[in-house]
Parts: C-alpha cells; structure tokens; sequence
C-alpha cells in the first residue's frame, strides 16, 4: 500500500462525522489508483499500526476550533505539530498524541498530513450542521487535487 | 495546610470527561466528590422498540474501548431469555473475542495512561522519549489484541460479527493459527510487563473491599457464572436487581451502584476478579504472579497495574489455548426464535461486571433494558478511596497531592463515557 487516507470520527456525534463523509466522497474519484481509503473511529494506537507500513497517508477529521464552523485546516504533521485541543474525543488517547507519540518513536510515515473542518456541533444523536456540508466538497475537492498530484 | 480543596476540573487519561471535588477541613476530608459530567446517552431509552437482533451492535457503540464486553453481556441475555445455550466452539470463541478486548484495554491503560503515574511523567509521550522500547512493546501487545478482535469480530473497534446465538461468520483454523503465531511473540511480552510494572514504587495503602465479581468453578470470569463477592454473596445472574440498586447524587450523572441490603459500596475489576478467581488463573499465571512477589491476594488498589498486566498475560495464555483446540464449526450460530421472555447477562469487562436485563416481546421487539457498566458501580468505592488516601498524605503539596489523587481515580481505569451514565479535581481545603 503506498497511499492511505483515513477518515476519522463518530458518525453518531454530530459534525463528527465529517471526516468520514470526506473519504466517502473521495473513494469513487481513486477506483482505478493505488490509494487505499479507511474509516475510523480514531482510537490511536490502532492508528499508528493501520499507517506504519504506508510511506504517506492523509488523515481528515472534525476538529474544534475557535474559527467559524466549515472552515478547513491542512497541517503537514512532519514539520507541525497537532494541538490536543483541536479534537472532540471521549478516548484517553487521541489523534494528537499518537502523531506526536509516533514521532518520537520514529513510525511516522515520510509523508503526513492532517486535513481538519471545524466542527459546531459534536453532540450524540445530532445531525451535521448547516455550514458542513460545503465545506466537505470543498475539501473533497482540495484533497482530491493534492492526492492526483503525486501521481499514485 | 490543614484545610485545602482539591480541584481537578478535567481528569486526564481516563475514558471520557468528568472531574474531582475534595474538601478538606481541619485535617479531615469533609467531601470527596467524583463528578461525571459527561452527558447521559440514553442507550437503555433507544433500544425498545428495537428488535432483539440488534443489541450487539448497538450496545457495541457504548464505548470504544471495550465494546466486546457490552456486546457479550447483551448476547447472554437474550439468550438467557430465549432458553438457548451457546457452546462449544462458539463458546471458545466468544472467550478468545474477550481475550483479545482484555488485551486492547489492559495494555492502552498499563502503557499510555497509568504506567506514567509511577514512572513521574505527564504522559505517555514524555514517558516514551526516555523509555522508547518499553512503549514499543506496549504497542505490540495492543496490535496483537487488535487483531484478535479483527478477526473475530469483523474489526477491532466496534465489532461487528457478533450476534444473538453466536457469530455471522466464523475463522477457519489456518485463519487462527496465522493468529496464534503472532500472538506468541506477544506472550513473551506480557511477561516482561508483568516483571516491569512489580518493580514500580507503590503506596502502602491497603484496604479492606467488598470485592464482586462473576465466579465459574472450571475457568477465570469472561462470559459465565455465579456473582459472588468476598463478603459471601453467592448469585445467579438473575438474582442481580434483588441485590444491587442504581442511585442518583446530585454530583455524576452516572448512577451509583451500591448493594441494596445496606447501601454500601462494592469493587468490580481486575483487583477484585483476581482475589475472587485465583485458583482458575492457569497455571503459568500464578507462577508469574508468585515470581513478581504476589501472594494469591492483594489489596492495594495502587498495584492493580500489576494485576491488570497478569490478566493481559492471562489472556495471552488462554488465547492460545483456544487456538490450539480449535475445531471450526459447522454452524456460525444456533437458530433461535423470539418469545417473549425476559433474560439477564453479566460478564466481566477489562474494568469490571457489566450486567444486562432485557425484556422482549414474542416478536422480539424489546420493551424494557436495563444496562450497568462497571465504572458506575466502582464510583462509591473511588470516593472512598480517596476519603481514606488523603488524610495520610496532606503534608504533600497541593500539586503532589493533586497528582496522587488522580492516580488513585486512574487506579480504577474508569471509563466515564460507559458509566454516563470523568476527571476535573477541586481540593477545597480552608
């Protein structure tokens, strides 16, 4: 596997769901390409096994932020690091240490980025939000010219 | 300082979202408060009026971390109900499932969350800069865990294969075999966890506990058994309700579990399993835990981590027993008709007894549930904990103690988000 693309997040929480409506989109637009797509509830440390044999991977979840809800984040997680806080998480353990437990351990891919979509409402049984279903598209978009770019 | 408050408003590595009020006056704690904030989610509401096949995989999304453990208490009870019995190589199966939850569980709390509480550290991210290798073998066992419940369950969070009567699809033995050569290299893992964590400094702090926990004479507790405790309660499963209520305080919204003949509290989990089961822990266990310097008891909530890091060991042991049996079965499940019944189910999570009592009607549709995780039942037991702990160490600065305290709350490995039905700490100390 050479590319892998991770959703992440509850599709019962609210805007959470967004980074998994994200690959769902993305999915059809690769069917002839070697780029592998995986949802995921986020628990870290299966995280950090499902990429450590993938040389680059590109990681899309709901975040919080004090930015308006929709608004897209890209972080390249070699150079940048994950604020905790950026993510709605019930887990001990989330996205934001694994990347930085992986960095110390030296098992982050060669190549990792973080797409983030602020998040407004992260409530259990709740639907997505007004503002985020333009915002994936828009994302959809953005990701699905980045990945054709590096021609996999 | 002889009156202070300790405040922790969001308790940190632990499941979910809660805090920790303690007020201390005139040298004694006046008011321990473990308070769950985290919103109630109402499983117990949405399940009627759903059809009794849908309970694994609803009760599945109760928590992340140990999914299984709900799953199988949801699947005993209605089988309890429906008159049907689970064996054989399904029963195997379902233990080895458990086995691969207990792994996953056990090892995230030992490495990531509570192994930093002893060694000095903020996290297990600090604690790894130091000590890369011993978090890399942490990792090791998890995946192994991870791919037990993979293969078992359809995938490692949330299973998906688990149904009323036994599974959708089960492994071929080639499939288990593959997965007991990686399981072996874990195993030797296991065993230098065990010999690790002994060696951590830990606070003399023995209590006395009600312990409770399932028993069944012929094998350590996953899915069946009696419900005994160590002040001589000897149960059916379905004796539960006569003997536990569930009741509100004003602080959490999880309900506190308290023994109903007298209101007082109990301890479920590894600590309690462990004092209650020892002669059924295999043989290879207790020769571990008799090197590392345990006797058959131990009732130091502090040096849980080494009995929680014995139950991994365990696991590993009896998974590979089940591998080595195993036989594939012709049927994935047994048939089973609904009626209306009611049935009761109680197994042992990674943190203690969960139990389940579903009511259904003869086409199945259920009109009452009653789920009680193991964290809700141990919040009583936490407060007094604490109660007890603080007192002895007030000549600690506010920062020390605040820190310990949190430690004696991750003792428990709460899951806050099951029991929602956890830890921001406030000493209140004048």
């Amino acid at each position: 596997m050479s590319l892998l693309v991770i959703g992440l997040g509850n599709e019962f929480r609210g805007d959470d769901i967004a980074g998994l409506l994200v690959v769902r989109k993305l999915k059809p637009l690769f069917a002839n390409h070697k780029v592998k797509f995986y949802e995921h509830s986020g628990e870290a440390s299966f995280l950090m096994s499902l990429w450590s044999e993938t040389p680059t991977v590109f990681l899309v979840d709901a975040v919080f932020s004090q930015d308006p809800a929709g608004t897209i984040h890209r972080f390249d997680l070699q150079q940048q690091t994950l604020a905790t806080e950026l993510f709605y998480s019930t887990h001990a353990f989330n996205l934001a240490e694994a990347i930085e437990l992986a960095r110390i351990l030296n098992q982050l891919p060669k190549k990792i980025i973080f797409y983030g979509i602020t998040g407004n409402n992260f409530q259990i049984g709740t639907k997505l939000s007004a503002e985020m279903p333009r915002a994936i598209d828009e994302l959809v978009e953005q990701m699905f010219e980045e990945i054709e770019s590096l021609n996999f | 300082m002889s009156d202070k408050t300790i405040k922790v408003d969001y308790l940190a590595r632990v499941e979910g979202e809660g805090g920790l009020y303690i007020k201390v006056r005139n040298e004694k704690v006046e008011e321990v408060q473990l308070k769950i904030f985290e919103p109630p989610r109402f499983f117990e509401a949405f399940l009627r009026g759903r059809q009794f096949t849908d309970v694994p995989d609803i009760t599945a999304r109760i928590c992340g971390i140990c999914p299984v453990a709900y799953q199988m208490s949801a699947v005993h009870a209605m089988e309890d109900g429906l008159g049907v019995k689970v064996e054989g190589q399904l029963r195997e199966l379902r233990r080895l499932l458990y086995c691969g939850e207990w792994i996953e569980s056990h090892t995230l709390h030992v490495y990531m969350l509570h192994a930093p509480d002893f060694l000095g550290y903020q996290s297990s991210i600090h604690m790894a800069k130091d000590f890369p290798d011993i978090v890399k073998n942490g990792l090791q066992m998890k995946k192994a865990g991870n791919d037990i419940v993979k293969l078992i369950g359809g995938r490692e969070i949330h299973p998906i294969n688990v149904k009323v009567g036994g599974f959708y699809k089960v492994p071929t033995k080639k499939e288990l075999l593959a997965l007991g050569e990686k399981l072996k290299a874990a195993r030797d893992t296991a065993i230098e966890t065990v010999k690790w964590v002994a060696k951590f400094n830990f606070f003399d702090f023995e209590q006395k506990y009600n312990y409770v926990s399932l028993h069944h004479d012929q094998e350590y507790p996953f899915n069946e058994g009696r419900i005994i405790s160590s002040d001589g309660l000897n149960i059916a499963i379905n004796e539960y309700d006569e003997h536990f209520i569930e009741q509100h305080v004003e602080h959490s919204n999880a309900l506190h579990s308290v023994l109903t003949k007298d209101r007082s509290n109990y301890f479920v989990g590894p600590l309690a399993r462990y004092n209650l089961n020892f002669d059924q822990l295999s043989q290879a266990t207790k020769e571990l835990a008799f090197e590392v310097g345990l006797s058959r008891n131990c009732n130091n909530p502090f040096q849980r981590i080494i009995i929680r890091s014995l139950e991994i060991f365990y696991a590993f042991d009896e998974a590979l027993r089940i591998i080595q049996q195993y036989e594939m079965p012709e049927m994935a499940a047994v048939k089973i008709e609904p009626k209306a019944s009611t049935g009761y189910g109680c197994t042992e999570a990674p943190r203690g007894t969960i139990y389940h009592r579903y009511q259904i009607d003869d086409e199945g549709l259920i009109l009452d549930a009653k789920i009680v995780p193991p964290t809700s039942q141990n919040q009583r037991t936490i407060e007094r904990d604490l109660q007890e702990f603080v007192p002895k160490y007030l000549s600690m600065t506010e920062e020390q103690l605040t820190w310990h305290c949190e430690h004696a709350v991750r003792n428990y490995d709460p899951c806050i988000s099951c029991a929602t039905h956890f830890l921001k700490l406030t000493l209140d100390k004048q």
